[in-house]
């Protein structure tokens, strides 16, 4: 619990370090963007310091392109 | 953003250990589980066959020579389809950097520190990663020259050390193996070896000073690489036996373990352990660059530095995720990898290539025509090189010149290497009026100049017949109006690269032979 604070509060301190910076330069976009990606960040570090069972995205690909590696090996053997 | 470029060494270098990369570690263990002792073999085979992957990769990288990876996707894909791959692309790049994170974290817990979480090293790593990308390209290509040179003295002690405990007999017999699993190990091999290497086209047509020279320095670093792994696979087998190498999850850290000399030099597996962290660190440095490059390229934000924070957050999260536990990522980099990375960096490339050439999208004619667009910079600084390295392109910007300027004088000399070009084009410079384009020229020939000065110094360390050719142009070029200028531009040369170790010593040179001319 304590360490979900802790990066809450380093996420705090980076937003706050680079937003006004693109405000005073109207990114919008780069705001958007850098928000998106940080609450992504945010997620899914606290996620994982509260032990949440998040399934691997690499387990997405492998089911992508099991057929094709099935197909692979059947024509090898 | 500036521009930040790195010279054609230091990107040998960086090819090199970027080559060798993760795959010092773990790729012993999954060759040889398929091709016994013959994986040597599979190895030397794997790297024959990366070469013309990576004709492929400089043949793409000389169809866009001032864009990265992503914005070629773009270009070349149009918009739509373009963002689709590329998104691809960046997504392979941040999952890997994970996955490295990953590595790195795993084998310090499984070899050197059990009790410690695998969280630990992940942050310590992605801090160090995390700054590195702060200070950009060149500060990170400097400190590759450093570790190039900490590699090479380790590997070398290394192969020293190990050499006393080979047995001969852990090899033979040799060529014994059926052709259907030499063939699965030599793809392991080149998919974890050459397949990632395209990931180095985010930087090698755009932000290398020579392309000419880092062509060539592209092909000696991945082929000194793969000489490095074909070492390392041999030793492992060699000294360890083909089923205790197939067995290990980390061959070569078993294999410096048994480095002892008169049972008073041992133990120091530590030591070596550097030798693929330096290599690890060049890797995931790499990927975690290119995520960022890419991202801040498709959302064409034009500052990529604060997006390094949240995805060095994003990496150090997916490092704890992406693998449960070593057997998943076994089979992982085994079946899945392999085609996943064959599509994205081997077919992709192939295809951007194949419709570059149906859409007739050459490099430098994109050039000229984007003159005015806000990317000037970027576009100015490589012009002199991509003339210098294609010769048809040389046509192409002597009819720009006859266009821009009714000097003479100048498209005569236009003929010849990227100096005498860029010499030419600030005579132009000087000739145009224009008012709306007179910032941007400057500003164009001025980059031109600076950077042509440490390409010619570069060219001039590593091909003698370039530099003749340099110098006999040269003068020729001997007229009133262009040794002031000249002059005066190297002088600006001298003062913005200044902080490049390897441009300095060239930018002298030069200053003091022009007054002669």
């Amino acid at each position: 619990m304590m360490m979900a604070i802790f990066i809450l509060i380093i996420s705090a301190v980076i937003a706050f370090a680079f937003i006004p910076t693109f405000k005073k330069n109207r990114e919008t976009k780069t705001i958007v963007i850098f928000s998106i990606l940080l609450l992504l960040g945010t997620a899914l570090n606290i996620a994982i310091l509260l032990k949440v069972k998040i399934p691997s995205p690499l387990d997405l690909i492998t089911y992508i392109f099991s057929p094709i590696k099935d197909y692979i090996v059947s024509l090898t053997k | 953003m500036e521009k930040e470029i790195i010279s054609s060494r230091q990107f040998m270098i960086i090819t090199l250990l970027f080559s060798i990369g993760t795959a010092i570690l773990i790729i012993p263990a999954s060759v040889t589980s398929e091709a016994k002792q013959d994986a040597w073999i599979a190895a030397i085979i794997g790297v024959v066959i990366s070469l013309p992957i990576l004709k492929l990769f400089v043949a793409l990288g000389n169809k866009t020579p001032t864009l990265t990876f992503v914005e070629a996707n773009e270009k070349i894909l149009g918009r739509f389809f373009g963002k689709f791959t590329a998104i691809g692309f960046v997504l392979i790049c941040l999952l890997s950097a994970g996955e490295l994170l990953y590595f790195i974290g795993i084998f310090m817990k499984t070899e050197i520190m059990p009790e410690t979480p695998t969280m630990a090293f992940a942050f310590m790593f992605s801090i160090i990663i995390i700054y590195a990308a702060f200070l950009g390209i060149e500060v990170f290509a400097r400190s590759a020259e450093i570790l190039f040179a900490i590699f090479l003295l380790i590997l070398f002690f290394f192969v020293v050390f190990i050499a006393p405990s080979i047995q001969i007999e852990n090899i033979q017999p040799i060529m014994e193996t059926p052709k259907k699993s030499l063939f699965f190990s030599i793809i392991r091999f080149i998919s974890l070896f050459s397949f990632p290497i395209v990931v180095l086209l985010m930087i090698f047509p755009s932000a290398v000073n020579v392309q000419k020279s880092a062509q060539k320095g592209f092909y000696i670093g991945a082929i000194l690489g793969g000489i490095v792994l074909i070492t390392i696979i041999t030793l492992s087998i060699l000294v360890l036996g083909p089923a205790n190498t197939a067995s290990r999850t980390f061959p070569s850290y078993a294999l410096a373990q048994r480095i002892s000399i008169g049972n008073f030099l041992q133990r120091i597996e530590v030591i070596m352990a550097a030798m693929w962290i330096i290599t690890i660190f060049i890797r995931t440095f790499m990927y975690f660059y290119a995520s960022v490059i890419g991202i801040a390229q498709l959302c064409k934000i034009k500052n990529h530095r604060p997006l390094i924070f949240p995805l060095g957050m994003i990496i150090l999260g997916l490092s704890q995720i992406v693998h449960p536990n070593i057997i998943h990522s076994d089979i992982y980099n085994r079946d899945t990898w392999p085609i996943f990375a064959f599509i994205l960096m081997i077919l992709l490339p192939l295809v951007l290539l194949l419709v570059a050439k149906i859409r007739k999208i050459n490099g430098n004619q994109g050039d000229n025509t984007q003159c005015i667009s806000s990317t000037q910079n970027e576009n100015g600084s490589t012009n002199g090189n991509t003339t210098q390295s294609q010769s048809t392109s040389n046509g192409s910007n002597v009819s720009q010149h006859e266009s821009s300027s009714n000097n003479g004088h100048n498209t005569s000399q236009n003929a010849g290497s990227s100096n005498n070009d860029s010499s030419a084009q600030n005579a132009n410079n000087s000739n145009n009026t224009i008012s709306t384009q007179s910032d941007c020229n400057s500003n164009d020939g001025n980059a031109t100049q600076s950077i042509s000065n440490s390409n010619n110094g570069n060219a001039s360390q590593s091909t003698s017949s370039s530099n003749n050719e340099n110098s006999t142009l040269s003068e020729s070029n001997s007229t009133a109006e262009n040794a002031p200028q000249s002059m005066s531009d190297n002088d600006t040369g001298n003062t913005t690269q200044n902080d490049s170790d390897t441009g300095n010593t060239p930018n002298s040179d030069k200053n003091g032979k022009s007054p002669d001319k």
